[in-house]
């Protein structure tokens, strides 16, 4: 925005922050430093205190323990008002008997700024929006979008110092969403107001992120950047959560991996003393499927169209598995396929990681050739991108 | 008319032929009956008034007159109890806004231990005939020395408003969602500027049904007015009772038209804000 010559964004840190509601925690001793305007996410399953965080962060709950630092300054005793926070909701939120300019100034209105300022500051952030012009609406003669880009310019009225995003998406229907979101992206790099997103989408956390925070029974289960946490997730519970993961019954031998079907995949040593059963995962795109209708260990079990390219489930046995496959599929359902693994993700008994193999000799912490027992026969494998 | 519309509405979906026809005949019947019952009475009421020769045989009058009207108006008693029915009114409602609404807020917005029991207090005043609450309260109005007062007046037509002016209200501050009191502390408001800026606008069409329904409450109030404020202070509504009983009919009802102009005028003015209000009210949680 061309009035604000510097934005720079603020420093959120929190310091062991916890929440207890009727003696559950529900958020339990959160630590995360957010850097000056970066696009934080807070992803998480429904009860997993995403939102009891950032309702905290802004003020509208106050933490039974912990500090949270906006700049260096502790701002738990701050209310609301003064809090240099804004929210955007999740259920639209304009104020009905108020137009959207006044819906827009309202705030600047409560601070006694000069009347022609406001105005100019109001009908710079609706052309900021796309909605120049909308001045003299009410919010019911408005459709969702453009109410939801309204409030997003109602929070940038007040210039916050970090700006909170409450799941404010997901009322919309999934082309508006998708709109929007960029939108919002885009805008925050413009302005690098520091920005704290919550939501439950992975596809949102994964597009609009600089960092996710993955959370769990108010915990922080990971942080990390979106394809960090998408490949090297740490535990089976990231894994399944951020994008989708098959998990094979199978077992650790003495020096392979052997699935409950009976296919055996070799191991190099560093996995020997790895204790217990290990989870088996592997994510659909992963998952390499050619044709083989005379002796194909797997079989084609359902084939899900997902536009432009199709879900295919898979068994062996006791064992059934996700792949994603281009337009092509090899085979109809029932048919016999040969599948080749690109890599897959260890975990412990209790989902901790214990590292990643990659197919093909390409190594992350060990090496190792994963497939079926025909693996020779191999050709067709086709790489599908989501 | 909202009635039509609304049975038309409901009859919008079955759309058999047999069904259609039975629906608009009820349409039909309860439109009459609405004419009959309404209608009829006050038109009869109003050529009453202006009637001179009224005998049984023929259903209107036969001849008119405005000597009624001419009688009634020149009478210094009716003057005067116009005047003070005008003043006491607002009176009574202003000082129930006060009482009531920030009970009503406090209902409506907050959580608060006896909650339960002053909801089921305010309802109490109405679940008892009127009169022997009234009978109750005389003895104290003496030791306060408020009989024959003017403000022991407006007490007691005070009473006849609470349910309304808690009850409405209150369901209209509850109706606002969080998220727009949320926003409002988000963007700076304090308590105080949330109620007057966010609250007190989006509880108006409730507050306006409220302000209605306890004017004519107020207005309308004769037995507990007259056992507090006779013989100083004789309302409409009491002069009303005296007339039916002393006068010709047609006397009464000149005064009856009378009566009903200021509450007509009430209702007329403020029709949006009713059915806002109605509407309002339907969306409670």
């Amino acid at each position: 925005m061309s009035t604000n010559n510097e934005i720079h964004g603020s420093e959120l840190v929190l310091e062991e922050v916890t929440k207890i509601f009727a003696s559950v925690a529900a958020v339990d001793q959160v630590s995360l430093r957010v850097a000056p305007s970066e696009f934080l996410t807070l992803l998480g399953p429904s009860g997993s205190g995403k939102t009891t965080l950032l309702r905290m962060i802004g003020g509208f709950l106050s933490p039974n323990s912990g500090r949270i630092m906006i700049d260096g300054v502790d701002v738990v005793d701050v209310p609301v008002e003064r809090r240099p926070t804004a929210m955007l909701f999740q259920q639209l939120s304009l104020w009905p008997h108020l137009t959207v300019a006044r819906n827009i100034s309202f705030g600047l209105e409560l601070r006694r700024g000069p009347k022609a300022e406001i105005a100019s500051r109001v009908s710079e952030l609706l052309s900021v929006v796309g909605l120049s012009g909308f001045e003299d609406r009410l919010p019911s003669q408005l459709s969702g979008g453009q109410q939801q880009r309204v409030a997003l310019a109602r929070a940038l009225a007040l210039e916050p110092r970090i700006l909170l995003l409450d799941e404010p998406f997901s009322a919309l229907d999934t082309k508006l969403r998708i709109e929007l979101r960029t939108f919002v992206r885009r805008l925050q790099r413009e302005v690098g107001t520091t920005t704290i997103l919550v939501t439950h989408d992975q596809e949102e956390a994964l597009e609009l992120s600089d960092r996710i925070v993955v959370l769990r029974d108010g915990k922080v289960e990971q942080i990390g950047e979106p394809t960090e946490i998408y490949d090297s997730p740490r535990t089976s519970f990231v894994a399944e959560f951020l994008g989708s993961m098959s998990f094979l019954s199978g077992s650790l031998a003495a020096r392979g991996v052997r699935l409950e079907g009976g296919e055996e995949v070799e191991v190099q040593e560093a996995f020997d003393h790895v204790p217990g059963t290990p989870k088996i995962g592997v994510r659909p795109e992963d998952v390499l499927v050619s044709a083989n209708e005379s002796s194909g260990a797997f079989v084609i079990e359902r084939i899900t169209r997902k536009g432009y390219f199709n879900e295919l489930s898979l068994s062996c046995g006791g064992v059934s598995l996700a792949s994603y496959v281009g337009r092509e599929v090899p085979g109809s359902i029932h048919s016999r396929v040969d599948v080749r693994m690109r890599k897959i993700h260890l975990f412990s008994e209790d989902g901790d990681a214990i590292g990643t193999m990659n197919g093909g000799g390409t190594t992350d912490a060990i090496g190792g050739d994963l497939g079926q027992a025909r693996a020779t026969e191999f050709s067709g494998a086709q790489e599908t991108g989501r | 008319m909202s009635i039509t519309s609304w049975t038309s509405r409901s009859a919008a979906r079955p759309a058999t032929g047999v069904l259609k026809v039975l629906v608009r005949a009820l349409e039909a019947i309860l439109f009459l009956a609405a004419v009959f019952f309404i209608v009829v009475p006050l038109a009869w009421l109003i050529l009453l008034a202006f009637a001179k020769g009224f005998s049984f045989p023929s259903l209107i009058p036969t001849s008119f007159t405005l000597a009624w009207w001419h009688t009634v108006l020149s009478s210094p008693g009716l003057v005067h109890s116009v005047i003070l029915s005008v003043t006491i009114t607002p009176i009574v409602v202003a000082f129930s806004s006060l009482i009531c609404l920030p009970a009503a807020y406090a209902i409506g917005r907050f959580e608060f231990p006896g909650k339960r029991l002053v909801l089921l207090s305010v309802f109490s005043i109405n679940a008892f005939p009127r009169i022997s609450l009234y009978i109750a309260m005389i003895p104290m109005l003496f030791a306060l020395n408020l009989m024959g007062t003017i403000i022991g007046v407006v007490v007691v037509q005070l009473i006849g408003t609470v349910l309304f002016m808690t009850w409405i209200p209150a369901t209209g501050f509850a109706a606002v969602p969080d998220s727009l009191v949320d926003a409002a502390r988000d963007a700076g408001a304090n308590k105080f500027q949330v109620f007057w800026r966010v609250l007190l606008p989006l509880a108006r069409p409730s507050i306006a049904v409220a302000a209605v329904l306890s004017f004519l409450a107020a207005f309308d109030e004769a037995q507990g007015t007259f056992l507090v404020g006779a013989p100083n202070y004789l309302t409409m509504p009491i002069r009303m009772y005296s007339l039916v009983l002393d006068y010709p009919v047609q006397f009464a009802a000149v005064f009856a038209v009378v009566l009903s102009i200021p509450s007509v005028a009430l209702l007329f003015l403020i029709r949006k804000h009713l059915f806002a209000g109605t509407n309002a009210a339907m969306h409670l949680r």
